[in-house]
């Protein structure tokens, strides 16, 4: 099985890695490239990656984007329109709150243990404590690093059925949600995890 | 026009099979063997020329490439290559097929020890539907077919011995006994490979024993001054007879006049001051070439002056123009394969090189890695060859046109290259 991904940084890329070995070993994801820098034309550039992944024999198309300062729900809504209605039943557009790096510290007992950050410094801003424990992209092991520290906490089902796994992806990301607002918002991203999975 | 080429166990092919069109384009990622197949068929051109196979391959593909030949498949010391190529003539296609298998032997100072095994060249005439043996050369007994006094019942061959350090075909001489045997000598002489390197277009001394601007852009001003001069006469210098066939397709002066002026109207695009190149005269007599520019206001300059891309630039439309004036010359369309013509050059300026690509009677094999070059092959996908490398060994992806010309509505050629689908 090959699963399509088209994201946005090196670190969105380790993650979605990480869930595949974890969820899915035999298969495969294949990146689609992207012409230009990754934050602009993504109007253009989504309606290709569908085109070049199918092409591929992707059996599943993941778009993985940061919300940043914005919205997530309103990112998805606008952005994943932009995907070809052809493409739209074998796709999945997931826009992860803030960013990644609240998403790879999801696990925030690991995160204190390991990172040795605690929970008032996680409210902020994780992205400075992420790059900072597992280097800069120049690092030619931040990938395994990040994918290893993915893998271990506490998303990773343990056994791989589908409600241990949603209680499971449930538990890690609500763990690190900062009010009631932001629980709703990561329990809807988890769903999309799920399918993604 | 080459059609097909087989090569067997050489370089990074283990068996590989292209049909040519007579505009072509190499595409794939690098070290795939796009350049490989070039640094062949520049092998199979020098071998007449050179003489000595080991020599030739050195020439062609340089010292370490027969290490590469050992990769693909140790356990033969065989390299068999097949071509086949139409060369009209006297209004006539004439249908070529010629076999040549070598032996690597032992290691020479540099380099590997070459031998031909067998070698055959045979003709088809397109009207006729036999087949005549022009020659065969086993181990180094050959037999060769004396044209002129065969009869359609009797033909006439001869047995000769020769040294199988070298192909039958270099030692097949120009006159009327041999003239289809050496007809494809002159167009195997016509291939050749153009990988322009800045050192060398601006390299001033004059190489008499280099054949245009072979060996990446050396005597390029010199070319271009025979191109004004209609002195173009190396071909025949260096083959020192020329007269069974180069005496019946002379050039003509108000051909090359036009080739002059469609040159600096060209060179005008990318650098508009250029008006005139000349030669210092006194410079050539002692082997020198110093080019000087004029411009519009009639002021005088030099090779300095001039941007890089413009000089890479300069160096493939000669290329072009070269395989015109050879045409017009000897009467043999050639082959040229030109390296990354695209390096240097402003993206806007790739249709104009492609035009002349295009204009000209040459066959062109290019090799590229810009999509805006593959951009301008998509009415001509029969010349578009996709290498990829599987285990070490270069594989021509067929192309699947239909589904191509349906993503076509979606995106160019030269994206679904760098998005990986074209040779899917």
């Amino acid at each position: 099985m090959i699963i399509g991904y088209s994201g946005e940084g090196s670190n969105d890329a380790f993650v979605i890695e990480a869930l595949q070995e974890m969820w899915c070993p035999e298969a495969r994801v294949e990146v689609a490239q992207w012409r230009g820098a990754t934050g602009s034309r993504r109007k253009h550039e989504i309606r290709k990656a569908c085109i070049e992944l199918f092409e591929k024999n992707a059996s599943l198309i993941i778009f993985f984007t940061d919300s940043n300062n914005r919205d997530y729900k309103i990112v998805k809504r606008n952005e994943s329109e932009w995907i070809p209605d052809n493409y739209r039943a074998m796709t999945i557009y997931a826009v992860a709150d803030r960013n990644i790096e609240c998403w790879i510290v999801a696990d925030k007992e690991k995160a204190k243990k390991e990172m040795g950050i605690n929970k008032k410094q996680l409210e902020g801003d994780p992205v400075k404590f992420v790059n900072k424990h597992f280097g800069s992209y120049r690092d030619s092991d931040k990938k395994r690093k990040i994918k290893e520290f993915v893998k271990s906490s506490d998303m990773r089902p343990e056994n791989s059925t589908t409600r241990k796994v949603r209680k499971a992806v449930k538990y890690s990301l609500t763990g690190v949600a900062w009010n009631e607002e932001e629980k709703v918002h990561r329990r809807a991203d988890s769903a999309n995890t799920e399918r993604s999975a | 026009m080459i059609k097909k080429l087989r090569i067997q166990n050489c370089l990074s092919f283990k068996d590989l099979t292209i049909r040519f069109s007579r505009l072509n384009v190499l595409v794939g990622e690098n070290a795939s063997g796009k350049s490989n197949l070039c640094h062949i068929l520049q092998f199979l051109s020098l071998s007449p020329m050179v003489g000595d196979l080991s020599e030739a391959f050195l020439r062609a593909a340089g010292a370490n490439a027969m290490f590469n030949h050992i990769d693909i498949d140790p356990e033969k010391n065989n390299s068999h290559f097949n071509v086949e190529c139409v060369i009209p003539h006297n209004g006539e296609k004439l249908l070529y097929t010629y076999d040549l298998e070598i032996k690597r032997g032992g290691n020479r100072l540099i380099g590997t020890e070459l031998s031909v095994v067998r070698e055959k060249l045979t003709l088809r005439k397109k009207t006729k539907k036999e087949e005549v043996i022009l020659f065969e050369n086993l181990d180094g007994l050959a037999t060769i077919l004396r044209e002129k006094s065969s009869t359609k019942r009797r033909p006439d061959y001869i047995t000769e011995k020769i040294y199988n350090n070298r192909t039958m075909l270099s030692e097949v001489i120009d006159s009327e006994e041999y003239i289809s045997a050496n007809l494809f000598k002159r167009f195997l002489s016509t291939i050749f490979h153009f990988d322009p390197m800045l050192e060398h277009l601006k390299d001033m001394t004059f190489y008499p024993s280099v054949f245009f601007i072979e060996c990446r852009g050396k005597n390029l001003f010199y070319s271009i001054n025979q191109i004004k001069n209609d002195k173009y006469q190396e071909y025949n210098n260096a083959n020192s007879s020329g007269t069974a066939i180069a005496s019946k397709t002379k050039s003509n002066r108000k051909d090359t006049n036009e080739l002059w002026e469609g040159f600096i109207e060209r060179i005008r695009l990318l650098d508009e001051n250029i008006c005139d190149i000349e030669l210092n005269e006194e410079a050539l007599r002692q082997n020198i070439t110093i080019p000087v520019f004029t411009n519009g206001k009639g002021n005088r300059y030099g090779i300095d002056s001039l941007s890089s891309g413009t000089l890479r630039a300069m160096g493939i439309l000669v290329a072009s123009i070269r395989a015109e004036k050879i045409r017009m010359t000897i009467g043999v369309t050639p082959t040229v394969s030109i390296e990354e013509p695209e390096n240097g050059i402003h993206v806007g300026l790739l249709r104009m090189l492609y035009d002349g690509f295009e204009k000209s009677t040459g066959q062109y094999i290019l090799t590229t890695h810009s999509p805006y070059l593959i951009d301008l092959f998509e009415d001509n996908l029969d010349g578009v060859k996709c290498f990829k490398k599987v285990n070490n060994e270069t594989k021509l992806i067929k192309l699947d046109k239909k589904r191509i010309k349906n993503i076509l509505e979606e995106m160019p050629l030269g994206e679904m290259h760098f998005r990986g689908i074209l040779g899917k």
